[in-house]
C-alpha cells in the first residue's frame, strides 16, 4: 500500500511539470550518452591496438663493423629488458633473402643490390606496443648500432588522440550530467512548491520525514532513469544497426567494430549506474534546499 | 502532560515573544490561553510542538523533553499532539473524507484502518453525510470541524488549538466548542489560544493570560478578565 501511494504521488507530480520532466530527461539521455560514446571509443581503440599491436616492432639496425663483443653484449641487454617479449637475429645474407622474398616479381630490384649491402639487424617485439618508443630509446646509445626504428607510429597517434577525445567527450558529458541534476532538481522543486500545503499538513500530522521525501526522489530518479533507458536505446540500436555494418564496409580494418555482449552489457550499466547517479544527486540537492523537514 | 520551565523564546532582532513561562497542564485538563495579539500565545503553542525551538528553558510533552528530542522523533511527537488553526488548512483539492484520511495515510497506517475510522470521527464531528463534498462547498464551521476530525483521528494524547473561532460568526463558534469539550471529555487534553471573551466565560475553564510574553494570570474555572475591557 505504501509502495502504491509512493508511485501514484510520483506519477502525479511528473504529469504535473510535464514540460520540465521532459526537458530534465532529454538532458540526462544526452549526457548519458556521450558518456556511452566515450565508452564505445575506447572499446574502437581497444579493438584497433589488439588488431594491430602484434605487428608492432622495433628494428635495431647493426653497423656493417659491428664486432663479435658488440653483439653478445647487445643481446644480453636485449634479453634483459622485461617490456620486450621476443627478440630474433637477422643476419645480412637473411635481410637480403626477406627483401629478395618480399619482391619476387621484381628482379631487377634485388639483381643490382650487392649481397651485403642490407644491413644486419635484430626485431624485437614487444609485450605492450605503447612501450616501442622508450625502448627505442634505450637501446639507440648502445655501441655497434647504426639506426632504431619502431613502426605502430599510428597506433601512437591513435591512443593521443584517444586520449584527447575521450577526455573531451567525458568533459562534456559531465558538464551536461550536471546541468541535468540542476534540472532534476529543479523539477522536484517546482514539485515541492505545487505541494507546500500537503506537506506542511503532513509534518503537522506526523509523517515521517522520509516518507515525505521519497516520492520526490522516486521522482528524480525515475526522470534519470528513464533518460537512462532512452540513452541505453540508442547505443544498442547503433551498436546493431550502424557498427555492424560499418564493421562489414572496413573489414580490412579487422574486427574493430565488433564487441562482446559483456562489453556492451557494461556500457549499458554505466549508464544506468550513471542515470542514477545524476538521479539521486538531483533530488538530494532539491530536497536539501527546498524541503524544510 | 504539559509542562513548561523558565521558557525563553526570543527571536532576531530581539524581540522577546515569551519570556520565563512556567506552566503544568494535567493529563485531561482543558485550558485557554488568552491575551492580546502579540502576547506570545501563538509561539508558545509553536513550542509544543518542536514547530519552533526555545531560546531557554524547558518544555516536556507527553512525557518528553522537547530539548533532547532528536528532530527524527519529532513526527512521533507530533502524532500525540493534534493541531486545529484559525484557517483550517485543509487540502482544496481533496474530499472531507480524503483530507480526513490523508493524515492517517501519511502516518502509514493500514487502509482497513483508515476506510473504518475516517467515517466514524466524520461521525463524531456531525459531518456523516457529507463525506464527498469538498471544502469550499462546506460552511466555515464545517470546515473547522473537518480539521479537528483530522487532528483527532488518529487520538493524541493532547489537541492544540489556535484561534479556533477565530474565522467564525459567534452561533457556529459555539457549536466548535461542544466539539472540543467532548473531544475534552474522552480524556483528551485541550489547549486553546483564543482571545473571544465570550466562549472563554460561558466554558468556565482554567485561565491562563499572556501578557508581553509573560503569565499573568493561571486561574482555574476562569474568565476572559480584566485584561479584555
Amino acid at each position: 500500500m505504501r509502495l502504491n501511494y509512493f508511485l501514484s504521488e510520483t506519477a502525479v507530480n511528473l504529469r504535473r511539470n510535464l514540460l520540465m520532466t521532459i526537458a530534465a530527461i532529454s538532458t540526462v539521455a544526452i549526457s548519458l550518452l556521450l558518456l556511452g560514446g566515450a565508452q564505445i571509443l575506447q572499446l574502437v581503440v581497444a579493438n584497433v591496438t589488439s588488431t594491430w599491436e602484434g605487428k608492432v616492432e622495433v628494428s635495431v639496425f647493426l653497423r656493417s663493423d659491428v664486432t663479435e663483443g658488440e653483439l653478445d653484449g647487445l643481446r644480453s641487454d636485449l634479453a634483459r629488458m622485461p617490456e620486450i617479449e621476443t627478440f630474433t637475429y637477422v643476419s645480412k645474407n637473411q635481410a637480403y633473402e626477406e627483401f629478395k622474398e618480399l619482391y619476387a616479381d621484381k628482379p631487377e630490384l634485388y639483381e643490382v643490390l650487392p649481397k651485403d649491402s642490407l644491413p644486419a639487424s635484430f626485431r624485437v617485439s614487444l609485450v605492450d606496443a605503447a612501450d616501442a618508443e622508450e625502448v627505442a630509446a634505450r637501446v639507440e646509445g648502445s655501441p655497434g648500432i647504426d639506426d632504431v626504428n619502431f613502426g605502430g607510429d599510428i597506433i601512437r597517434r591513435l591512443l593521443q588522440v584517444n586520449t584527447l577525445l575521450r577526455a573531451v567527450t567525458l568533459g562534456m558529458s559531465a558538464v551536461l550530467m550536471v546541468a541535468a541534476a540542476a534540472l532534476i532538481a529543479n523539477t522536484i522543486r517546482l514539485a515541492i512548491f505545487a505541494r507546500r500545503e500537503e506537506i506542511s499538513i503532513m509534518k503537522l500530522v506526523g509523517a515521517t520525514n522520509w516518507f515525505i521525501r521519497i516520492p520526490f526522489m522516486f521522482e528524480g530518479v525515475f526522470a534519470a532513469l528513464t533518460g537512462a533507458i532512452v540513452s541505453s536505446i540508442v547505443v544498442l540500436g547503433a551498436n546493431e544497426l550502424f557498427f555492424s555494418k560499418m564493421g562489414d564496409f572496413l573489414a580490412f580494418l579487422g574486427p574493430v567494430f565488433s564487441f562482446s555482449a559483456w562489453e556492451i552489457t557494461k556500457v549499458l550499466l554505466i549508464l544506468v549506474g550513471g542515470g542514477v547517479a545524476v538521479g539521486l544527486f538531483g533530488s538530494v540537492l532539491a530536497l536539501r534546499r527546498f524541503l524544510e523537514v | 502532560m504539559i509542562k513548561t520551565k523558565d521558557l525563553v523564546k526570543e527571536f532576531k532582532g530581539g524581540v522577546k515573544a515569551l519570556d520565563g513561562i512556567t506552566l503544568d497542564i494535567e493529563k485531561g485538563e482543558f485550558v485557554f490561553v488568552v491575551g492580546p495579539s502579540g502576547s506570545g500565545k501563538s509561539t508558545f503553542m509553536k513550542l509544543l510542538t518542536k514547530e519552533e525551538e526555545p531560546t531557554g528553558g524547558e518544555v516536556f510533552v507527553a512525557g518528553k523533553d522537547l530539548s533532547s528530542l532528536p528532530r527524527w522523533r519529532v513526527p512521533y511527537l507530533r502524532r500525540n499532539v493534534g493541531c486545529v488553526f484559525q484557517d483550517f488548512k485543509l487540502l482544496p483539492n481533496k474530499t472531507v473524507f480524503e483530507n480526513v484520511a490523508f493524515a492517517l495515510e501519511v502516518i502509514g497506517r493500514p487502509k482497513a484502518l483508515v476506510q473504518r475510522q475516517v467515517p466514524q470521527i466524520l461521525e463524531l464531528v456531525g459531518l456523516g453525510g457529507k463525506l464527498d463534498r469538498f471544502p469550499d462547498e462546506l460552511s466555515g464551521g464545517e470546515q473547522q470541524r473537518v480539521s479537528i476530525a483530522r487532528a483527532f483521528v488518529n487520538r493524541p494524547l493532547i489537541l492544540i488549538a489556535d484561534e479556533p473561532t477565530g474565522n467564525l460568526d459567534p452561533t457556529t463558534s459555539v457549536g466548535i466548542m461542544r466539539l472540543l469539550d467532548r473531544i475534552n471529555r474522552t480524556g483528551t487534553t485541550v489547549v486553546m489560544a483564543t482571545h473571544d471573551h465570550a466562549i472563554v466565560d460561558s466554558m468556565r475553564r482554567r485561565v491562563v493570560e499572556l501578557e508581553s510574553g509573560q503569565i499573568v494570570r493561571d486561574q482555574s474555572r476562569g474568565i476572559y478578565g480584566v485584561g479584555a475591557r
